[in-house]
């Protein structure tokens, strides 16, 4: 017999443990870090309180400016970018269009088993003025001061990276959405089948209402991980040429650790979260609206 | 049965872990155990040299074990700042004479060697004078450089010069002339690896600076002394020679987007004339290039630019030496590391380090000493030039890469020198320490 | 699969198109990775100056400095320790977590449903002193422990987000059915929920374990002695600013990788057989 208490500890029982670790190693530094966030406090001397300073200065320092715009790219070619080509990879393998689905699914996962800091190295091997691709088109074209000129680029220098990120990491969804593919039962697309429905009507009427919810939270895991982006922007361009291809945490990483200006970097972290949290929930917002006009 | 499977393996770790973390201590027989944390790159030719000093240190006293910790790159500091933080460091480490390594020195965490009674006159007669040159901001001096890094150096291709009818330029104006014959041929004039933005400055910038204005000018415009700031002509004007260098073509065109490595490669691979890097290249080269190579590789400076303050001048900086941890100031330990300094930086660790791509600012006798090729060029280089400063030993790092990257833009063709310097100078008004 | 899905009239088009598109990605994908094998048996100055071509001498002395220097066999099993654990952990208390969060009816679950989401916004760089600082006081600097808990505080939002997106699909009928049975919720979790949901472990566990294996920060930061690294602190050591040996780097980076390979082509399997198991059970 399950009484209300016993309900209600099952519920604690279950929850607490995760949720302990999860606030002692993440939650507690980063209140820390909000108070720091407050201060001015560089070369491990502290100055005192400075109240919003950090922020506004924050704001308007156009490295900085330069950083959240690539952010908001990189989000953008999340969510717009990497999601729908995740479905279209999952349903084509799902549905088995070609030979040797089985093949081509770990093609398209392998990348993402391989560490930013991999992936950045090989890809500058390959690209650089002495690299196999450049070496490659030098000859061909028969002009030896060939190099890939986007990378010099002020407004695209960008686009690399984002190549390289869609390619790492469509596959990150393209399994979540098969393995909720495999969740709708066989036998309503043999019904659909049996019916003369066409693939598209199948796409829209099943599988899209089916994939609503996992859809949504792959977007946010997808707003979330773009505003973090770290690792490969850091081995790849370590945000140069010049600023071009700054991000928000590489703009933290070199504020905290290497001009030790604690304070201001932990504002940076801080504003990070905010803007997640914002961008999480208008996204939320945006989506219900347009759920509800399909449902 | 699950769960008693996690439990089991949960607490089996948790019992493992508390053994597992080995904080050694010193065993009372006699020896001492130093800890230590140092940065290097185990792939570097020149950490070799290290293990072999290490080698001979504990050979010779076998009495002191040395526990050191290595650390590569950002990473290195990365960790110590923690460490840093939480006021807990090795008796031993890596430190460096100027600003990168403020956490541990302004945080009162290194000993000044000034004031222990280590540095004999005796000790003193060993090394060139430039490894006890001041390093705090009040004179203190927090580790014995083992190392002089020659931060400029123009290597020349003798073979693709000869193939020209080319010899080395004697001035800027000469070299840019060299231009149309060398790229008619089918070759880059100079590789330069510019992609990690602070090469152009310390490879380059800085020698420009100590030929446009020299060290007092230099000095007095860090410290904001006798009215000179960095928007001086003098300044500007090692500025415009490099937009000059871009404009005429002079570098390869990946200079913004190789690494110096590859620019390294693009030099080895003979398909450029000049090359622009550290002296200390030449370990690498002995051991990369085969020797028919090496023999026509020369090593020489930035030619003569008109009315230079100096000339045939290169840079240098006193490389990364072994600070000792206040912690231990006093106590057998601190004996144990001094001895551990004197040996690894003094003549026995020198004669080893030379071997391997190294110059040591302790004077030794270079003629008995069995070294590659390229490495003899640069202990020759390193005698027959005078030295100046390299900007980011003196100035603040988060200025300098402030600088950098507008040198990256200006090079690309988006700024120009004066605003550049003048932003730069703005920024070392408004925050560097030097001009407290 | 019945044939009767497959022979539905695909357009040549569509196929045409996916082929080009799945080829392309393939050849993109292994280029690079067979280049950097095969590169990883050139000595450093073949590499330098004939970085394209095949070895001409091949050596197996980058390999074998990587043992020497980097004691890349300590890294490795470290590696698999740290993983493994890390992701066992996730799995359980996520699904656990998961399940507390969509089956129960108490209001509260929001709030801890909205602070788990926060946690996939805080990038490790953030937090990374504070936790230096509070596992030097606890004495976990450099244990197993004081790695696997964070790598577990880190894997949950993530994990968290996706078991209750599942978990929530999953009908109130089965669990009210053993309830009435006399099943306690302990029960249910282990007999039912965990049962049911193979296709989310399998992601999560596949998900988690890659994350742990290729972090760096973390392990470099919160350890100091050359028997608790793992692999990416290792590989790293080998890739610094001013280094050059492209050929040891290559090793290294072979030797990091293949393993993660490997595994994936195992639980490629499981996957399989999870999205089989989990479709069945309607």
């Amino acid at each position: 017999m399950i009484t209300d208490r016993n309900k209600k500890l099952s519920y604690l029982s279950l929850l607490l443990p995760a949720f302990l670790i999860y606030i002692t190693i993440i939650i507690f530094p980063v209140i820390v870090s909000f108070g720091l966030s407050f201060t001015d406090w560089r070369h491990f001397r502290l100055k005192g309180f400075v109240g919003i300073q950090n922020y506004i200065e924050i704001f308007q320092d156009p490295i900085f400016q330069i950083a959240l715009k690539n952010n908001i790219k990189i989000m953008l070619l999340s969510v717009f970018g990497q999601i729908p080509l995740g479905i279209i990879l999952a349903y084509l393998l799902f549905r088995k269009w070609v030979r040797g689905s089985q093949f081509f699914e770990m093609m398209i996962f392998l990348p993402i088993t391989i560490s930013s800091i991999v992936v950045a190295l090989l890809w500058n091997r390959v690209f650089s003025p002495v690299g196999i691709y450049t070496a490659f088109i030098r000859t061909v074209t028969d002009n030896p001061d060939y190099v890939v000129k986007i990378f010099e680029s002020e407004q695209h220098a960008i686009v690399p990276v984002l190549f390289v990120l869609l390619w790492q990491h469509t596959s990150l969804y393209m399994i979540i959405f098969i393995a909720n593919l495999q969740r709708i039962p066989k036998s309503v697309f043999e019904a659909a089948t049996i019916d003369g429905a066409s693939e598209s009507m199948i796409i829209r009427k099943i599988v899209l209402p089916a994939l609503t919810g996992v859809i949504y939270t792959c977007s946010v895991l997808a707003i979330a991980g773009s505003l973090k982006s770290f690792d490969l922007v850091f081995a790849m361009t370590g945000g140069g040429p010049v600023h071009y291809t700054y991000v928000m945490a590489l703009y933290l990483y070199q504020q905290t650790f290497t001009f030790n200006n604690y304070g201001y970097g932990s504002a940076v972290s801080i504003i990070i979260v905010i803007l997640s949290v914002g961008l999480i929930t208008l996204f939320q917002r945006f989506f219900e609206k347009v759920s509800k006009k399909y449902n | 049965m699950k769960k008693i499977l996690t439990l089991v393996m949960v607490s089996l770790i948790a019992v493992t872990s508390i053994f597992a973390s080995g904080a050694k201590e010193s065993e009372g027989d006699g020896t001492i155990t130093l800890t230590g944390y140092m940065q290097i790159d185990p792939a570097n030719p020149a950490y070799e040299g290290h293990n072999a000093v290490i080698e001979a240190f504990q050979e010779k006293h076998p009495e002191i074990l040395l526990d050191i910790e290595y650390a590569t790159g950002e990473a290195f500091h990365q960790k110590f700042q923690a460490m840093a933080a939480s006021r807990k460091i090795p008796n031993i480490f890596t430190c460096y004479g100027g600003a990168r390594t403020a956490y541990i020195q302004d945080t009162g965490l290194v000993l000044d060697l000034n004031d222990t009674d280590y540095l004999t006159a005796d000790f003193r007669s060993n090394f060139k004078s430039v490894a006890f040159k001041a390093q705090g901001a009040n004179g203190e001096l927090w580790m014995i450089p083992p190392t002089l890094a020659v931060c400029h150096t123009i290597y020349s291709n003798d073979a693709i010069l000869d193939e020209l009818g080319l010899e080395y330029p004697e001035t800027f104006e000469e070299m840019i002339s060299q231009v149309p014959a060398i790229r008619a041929a089918g070759y880059y004039p100079i590789s330069m690896g510019n992609k990690d933005q602070w090469v152009v400055n310390s490879w380059l910038l800085s020698l420009l600076v100590d030929r446009t204005g020299g060290p007092e000018w230099f000095m007095d415009a860090a410290n904001g002394k006798n009215g000179a700031t960095f928007n001086d002509p003098q300044f500007v004007k090692s500025l415009e020679i490099i937009q000059t260098m871009c404009e005429e073509d002079l570098f390869s065109p990946g200079v913004n987007q190789m690494g110096n490595g590859e620019a390294d490669q693009e030099f080895y691979q003979g398909k450029s004339a000049y090359l622009v890097d550290a002296g200390w290249r030449t370990g690498g080269m002995d051991s990369q290039l085969p020797k028919e190579q090496c023999e026509q590789i020369e090593m020489h400076v930035f030619p003569a630019i008109n009315n230079e303050v100096r000339s045939n001048t290169a840079t240098s900086v006193t490389g990364e030496g072994f600070g000792i941890a206040k912690a231990i100031e006093g106590t057998p330990e601190a004996d144990a590391a001094w001895t551990f300094i004197s040996f690894y930086t003094g003549v026995e660790g020198s004669t080893i380090f030379a071997q391997y791509g190294d110059i040591p600012t302790c004077n030794i006798d270079f003629s008995n000493i069995e070294m590659g090729i390229m490495q003899k060029k640069y202990a020759q280089f390193q005698e027959n030039h005078e030295m100046g400063y390299v900007f980011d030993s003196v100035m603040n790092g988060e200025g300098v890469s402030l600088l950098n990257a507008n040198i990256q833009a200006m090079m690309m063709g988006n700024g120009e020198p004066k605003e550049v310097a003048a932003q730069y100078e703005k920024w070392v008004a408004k925050n560097d320490t030097n001009r407290e | 699969m019945k044939n009767n899905l497959r022979e539905r009239k695909i357009s040549i088009h569509t196929i045409a198109f996916s082929y080009t598109f799945l080829i392309l990605f393939t050849l993109v994908t292994l280029f690079p990775i067979i280049w950097m094998s095969y590169s990883s048996f050139k000595s450093m100055g073949e590499i330098m100056l004939h970085p394209i071509g095949l070895p001409k001498d091949f050596t197996l002395d980058n390999y074998k400095k990587c043992i020497e220097y980097g004691n890349m066999d300590y890294a490795f099993l470290n590696s698999i320790i740290y993983s493994a654990i890390s992701t066992l952990l996730i799995v359980l208390l996520s699904l656990q977590a998961g399940f507390a969060l969509t089956k129960f009816p108490y209001k509260s679950r929001k709030v801890y449903g909205a602070l788990f989401t926060t946690g996939l916004l805080i990038t490790v760089n953030s937090v990374i002193t504070p936790l230096f600082i509070m596992e030097t006081n606890t004495g976990l600097y450099n244990t197993y422990l004081g790695v696997i808990l964070p790598y577990v505080a880190f894997g949950l939002p993530m994990a968290v987000l996706i078991a209750s997106s599942y978990i929530r699909g999953i009908p109130n009928a089965l669990i009210e059915a053993a309830i009435i049975d006399g099943a306690t919720y302990q029960q249910i979790f282990w007999k039912i929920i965990l049962i049911v949901s193979t296709p989310v472990i399998a992601t999560i566990s596949v998900l988690s374990f890659l994350g742990s294996w290729n972090e760096f920060l973390m392990v470099f930061t919160l350890t100091s002695g050359d028997d608790m690294r793992s692999l990416p602190v290792t590989i790293n050591s080998f890739a610094g600013r001013l280094n050059q040996d492209y050929g040891l780097q290559f090793a290294a980076l072979v030797i990091g990788t293949i393993p993660m390979f490997i595994f994936y082509l195992i639980a490629h399997n499981a996957l399989i057989q999870g999205f089989g198991e989990g479709a069945l059970k309607e």
